[in-house]
């Protein structure tokens, strides 16, 4: 395995299912549909998130 | 709604959400029924409330009967309501605009839109900021329940508070998270869009079965609204700020 497979593999995960998203000017507003738990990312967050 | 004995059908109709309308047809979503208790001699019939076949109370006393069947048949409406979403708050409107301030039960609300409607504002409710899909609020028109010190609850007309009623829907042009705190004074911070949509967001009845509904009318809400939080004390300083602060 070549060490950017490493690095890729040791990097959490964005989770994409059973998340319902809704985009604000400078925010992000995520609820978790299984833990039925809401988050507010501000934009660097939310951009950690998408990365 | 059904009941068991007519002679309570009118404390029953009493309590009916705003809006009711008799149906001829006998089949219903969710069925509502009351067994009426009381002395029968030696006998004593407990009352009993039952939410199609769940019993929701047994007990001894009619007035807690009717209590939870009325907050019961509230509830079901804000769940089962296809069109609207259902936000514990208190409104008021002011200058052609909603002042909504969210809150679960026992927080204030009915106090402080109390104060806000002796200070000039219409009432729209002291339970629920009822949210179309525009973002509007829409009247809630049911008497305010104002609590003694021994949190017995009594229902007061708005119009006897010096309160006009509101008629159609109104945009928010602020939301206040106010929570009582005895001696506290009210210094609320800002809230971001987002923050305040967590705020209505922890108080919408659908929350969890609806969350992308709710969050898309919430979004709306505070899209073209001020948002507060803060704790509040006396309820006539807190209403002077919240109609000065929507203009």
């Amino acid at each position: 395995m070549s060490k950017r497979t490493k690095d890729q593999a040791a990097r959490p995960r964005k989770r994409r299912d059973g998340l319902v998203v809704q985009e604000l000017p400078e925010e992000t507003l995520v609820y978790d549909l299984e833990r039925h738990k809401a988050h507010c990312l501000e934009a660097a967050s939310a951009a950690v998130w998408e990365a | 709604m059904r009941v068991s004995d007519a002679s309570v059908l009118g404390a029953v109709v009493a309590r009916l959400p705003t809006g009711w309308r008799p149906r001829p047809s006998p089949v219903v979503d969710h069925l509502v029924s009351y067994v009426v208790g009381g002395e029968s001699g030696r006998v004593r019939r407990l009352h009993l409330v039952y939410a199609d076949a769940r019993r929701l109370l047994r007990t001894t006393e009619r007035r807690e009967a009717l209590a939870v069947l009325e907050s019961h048949l509230t509830q079901a409406v804000a769940e089962m309501a296809p069109r609207r979403l259902f936000v514990h708050a208190g409104v008021v409107g002011w200058n052609g605009q909603a002042i909504l301030v969210p809150g679960p039960s026992h927080a204030g609300k009915s106090t402080l839109v109390a104060a806000l409607l002796a200070a000039g504002a219409t009432y729209y409710s002291d339970e629920y900021a009822v949210l179309d899909p525009q973002g509007r609020v829409h009247p809630f028109p049911r008497p305010l329940q104002l609590r003694d010190a021994r949190e017995m609850a009594t229902s007061v007309e708005p119009e006897s508070l010096g309160g006009r009623r509101g008629l159609g829907p109104l945009p928010v042009g602020l939301v206040a998270v106010a929570r009582y705190e005895g001696g506290a004074r009210w210094r609320p911070t800002p809230l971001t869009a987002g923050r305040a949509v967590l705020e209505l967001l922890s108080n919408t009845i659908v929350a969890r079965s609806h969350p992308s509904t709710a969050m898309a009318t919430l979004r709306r809400v505070v899209s073209r609204a001020r948002s507060f939080k803060g704790r509040r004390g006396e309820a006539n300083e807190t209403a002077a700020w919240l109609l000065e602060a929507v203009g």
